[in-house]
């Protein structure tokens, strides 16, 4: 009855998880969607919906996977074709993609860009450099306009963004040439711009266009020395799309100026407007016209399609993690060097940062669910077989002997004895690795396998609480209803008594030494 | 060997990393009787015992179960014809009291009818209510876990029986009774039991055979009512003195 009644739930979830397997399936000739990329904040979304419209609107069919986690997965995804464009800047080609010192022009980045089959395409009209901003008021107070003038205040705290403080042009040129102290902390952009607001930080980087200047009130100090390169925004897309479709994203090309994408920015940051419909705005001012029946003005609203691949994602990193894990495990628990260098490996992977791990896979991967399921499934590991390794390598050694002088072979051993023994144990690894799954998956979203991640990473970029809850609350939920699922899988499988968090009764399980 | 003898020590040779248990031990144990094997702690009786069902394995000498060495493969077949109890019982605490009785019967695939109908026998025999089948090991007196052990030993109907202290952990009062259970138990089994234990008065209570050892060597053996009356050696003589 009782493993008849597992089995039902086993392959219930096994159907559910494998149900809708789209996003598994690969791309790549003519007729199938052009796919539209961004990166991870309000202005590259927004650049990207206006392409995407701008497909539309010429009867192109568009797939959107908007907020990648940065330079290098965007870039790297384009040259493995797993998406067509994204919007750039040529600042960051030279320096980040092409790793070049000196300042280049659109025709010499294609020059050097031809061989990977990935071409820019004409700019949009606006310098989106960065810029070093402190609060108005104490701008004021310390008669603060230039960065040449922070060397006088070693007392100000700086916090920049991650990529800011690695890029050679960002941080390090900075501190080179105006002579600044002391390595900054590095922040996400919009938590720093909220520390900023709150006066946790004084100094941060940020961009020449963001729409939080106006917004928090902030003053960019002017680059008085010229270090920071020119950072022009182009559609960056593989060179073997079609003419008609190059023709249609170059559609906005010189129509943007820097007052019309900080006013676009604002629009969309400050007016909490959906990007759909800040972008159609644009487009009718500048008379191209999208086809306006999906235009939303709802910023999120995909709530069941987020759950489904949250449990998707975590459903099938934790079921691959379960198994081999198990497997693992017990094939490694007898010799102790060896199931010691397991789990010393296993633990070498959680101490990879998530976000270093989702990178590392794209290379391997590519982007989507496929590294997001491997990147999940490598943290899962741990618990398992640490778990299950301890205790089937701790079982009682007289329950051990005398399953074998009893004439129980290896297998039936572990079958009938020393799993069953473990299975507490193994419940628990389970569960820690389930609800770890589940938090870490949210940032699966870096990498364009969507999920719960999804309005937490939009949210972030376009410091919308209301979008972080969206997918932070049904996360949490999830993280909940796991536990209590496991609860009941425990209750079915393993005897009351035995229960790690059970009924208390364990103190009364007769000695058997 | 002997025509009667089940349980053949042939130049039998055991050392655990540069320490010899034992050398050059000859030994025949005959059948259909109980054999204690009795002696002090690290005497060497345990690791006899385990030889027999190649738990252990000789590092000398050859031991051989009813005119056969003890095989290198299809151990558990061999095994599964010995039952084996030791001292607390050894219960599977996450198997109910059907369940760690009946799970070799499991394993052999014997018809669930056989399978409860050797355990209402078993149970029976043993003076325990049936009923406690669903029980767990530790919802059980120590008495009754030491029963449901014997049952489990003696589920498949074993020719050998191999008992490592198992009544050492039982208060004074039930082990009487558990012993006078344990004794028309073997009968009606027609079992050849192999009795380890270190309470010489036990070994004389329930043993036809005497096996005396010390320090890794057989002091003396033959019946049990022959040790007693004409002990050979001044070591078996003190202990007998000492302890009946």
């Amino acid at each position: 009855m009782k493993s008849s009644s597992f089995k039902c739930v086993l392959l219930l979830s096994l159907a559910l998880l494998l149900a809708p397997p789209t996003a598994l399936a690969s791309e790549g000739t003519e007729s199938d969607p052009i796919i539209v990329a961004s990166k991870r904040f309000p202005e590259n979304y927004l650049l990207a919906e206006i392409i995407a419209q701008m497909l539309e609107a010429e009867g192109f069919v568009v797939t959107r996977k908007f907020g990648f986690g940065g330079t290098a997965v965007c870039n790297e995804a384009l040259r493995r074709d797993e998406i067509d464009v994204y919007p750039e800047y040529t600042g960051t080609i030279q320096a980040v993609i092409l790793a070049l010192d000196h300042p280049l022009t659109l025709e010499e980045i294609n020059e050097r860009l031809a061989s990977r089959n990935i071409e820019g395409l004409p700019m949009f009209g606006f310098n989106n450099t960065y810029a070093m901003s402190v609060r108005r008021s104490m701008a004021e107070e310390l008669n603060l306009s230039k960065v040449s003038q922070l060397v006088d205040h070693p007392d100000l705290k700086f916090a920049v963004t991650h990529e800011f403080l690695e890029r050679e042009d960002g941080w390090p040129k900075l501190q080179e040439v105006y002579g600044l102290g002391s390595l900054p902390e590095g922040m996400e952009h919009a938590l720093a711009l909220r520390a900023i607001a709150n006066g946790n930080i004084d100094v941060t980087d940020g961009y020449s266009t963001d729409a939080e200047i106006i917004e928090y009130d902030l003053v960019v100090l002017e680059d008085d020395r010229n270090v920071f390169p020119i950072y022009m925004a182009i559609p960056l897309i593989r060179s073997d799309l079609s003419d008609p479709v190059k023709d249609a994203i170059a559609g906005a090309a010189g129509r943007i100026d820097e007052a019309t994408m900080l006013y676009l920015n604002g629009q969309v940051v400050t007016e909490k407007r959906s990007f759909a419909s800040v972008a159609d705005e644009f487009l009718a001012s500048v008379e191209i016209d999208p086809l306006s029946d999906n235009i939303s003005s709802q910023r999120g609203g995909k709530l069941l399609e987020n759950v489904v691949r949250h449990l998707q994602l975590t459903g099938i990193a934790l079921l691959a993690a379960t198994v081999i894990g198990l497997l693992v495990s017990v094939a490694v628990y007898r010799v102790t060097w060896l199931s010691r260098s397991v789990v010393y490996v296993c633990g070498l992977m959680q101490t990879i940062p998530s976000i270093a791990l989702l990178a590392l896979m794209i290379p391997l991967l590519g982007i989507g669910m496929k590294p997001a399921i491997a990147a999940l499934f490598l943290y899962s590991l741990l618990p398992i077989v640490r778990n299950t390794v301890i205790s089937l390598s701790t079982t009682d050694p007289l329950l051990v002997r005398i399953a074998e002088a009893m004439g129980m072979s290896q297998i039936e051993r572990l079958r009938y004895v020393l799993v069953p023994l473990a299975m507490p144990s193994i419940f628990a690894g389970i569960r820690t690795s389930a609800v770890i799954c589940i938090g870490t998956a949210t940032l699966a979203a870096f990498i364009g396998a969507g999920g719960l991640g999804d309005p937490i990473v939009t949210g972030l970029a376009l410091d919308d609480t209301g979008l972080i809850l969206e997918g932070a609350i049904p996360a949490a939920l999830l993280a909940i209803a796991t536990e209590l699922v496991f609860e009941g899988l425990e209750r079915l499988m393993v005897p009351g008594h035995l229960k790690v968090f059970g009924s208390g009764k364990s103190d009364q399980v007769a000695d058997t030494t | 060997m002997t025509s009667d003898s089940v349980v053949s020590f042939k130049n039998v040779g055991k050392h655990f990393d540069d320490n010899w248990v034992f050398r050059n031990l000859s030994l025949d144990l005959p059948s259909s009787q109980v054999v204690a094997i009795v002696g002090e702690s690290g005497s060497g009786k345990t690791t006899l015992l385990q030889l027999i069902n190649g738990i252990l394995r000789a590092n000398e000498g050859t031991v051989e179960v009813m005119g056969n060495p003890v095989p290198e493969s299809g151990i558990e077949q061999f095994r599964r014809g010995m039952g084996y109890a030791v001292q607390g019982g050894g219960l599977f605490p996450h198997l109910t009291v059907f369940r760690n009785v009946t799970l070799l019967a499991e394993l052999e695939r014997w018809e669930k009818e056989r399978s409860n109908l050797r355990y209402m026998e078993l149970l029976t025999m043993v003076g325990l209510d049936p009923n406690l089948k669903d029980r767990y090991p530790y919802q059980l007196s120590g008495g009754q876990q030491h029963r449901v052990s014997l049952c489990r030993a003696l589920m498949l109907q074993p020719k050998i029986l191999l008992l490592d202290e198992p009544f050492s952990a039982i208060d004074p009062m039930s082990r009487g009774e558990i012993h006078k259970q344990f004794t028309e138990l073997r009968e009606k089994e027609q079992v050849s039991a192999f009795l380890v234990t270190h309470d010489l008065r036990e070994a004389v209570a329930l043993s036809q055979y005497l096996v005396v050892m010390a320090n890794g060597d057989v002091v003396q053996h033959g019946s049990t009512q022959d040790v007693i009356d004409q002990p050979e050696k001044d070591y078996v003589a003190r202990l007998l003195e000492t302890y009946l």
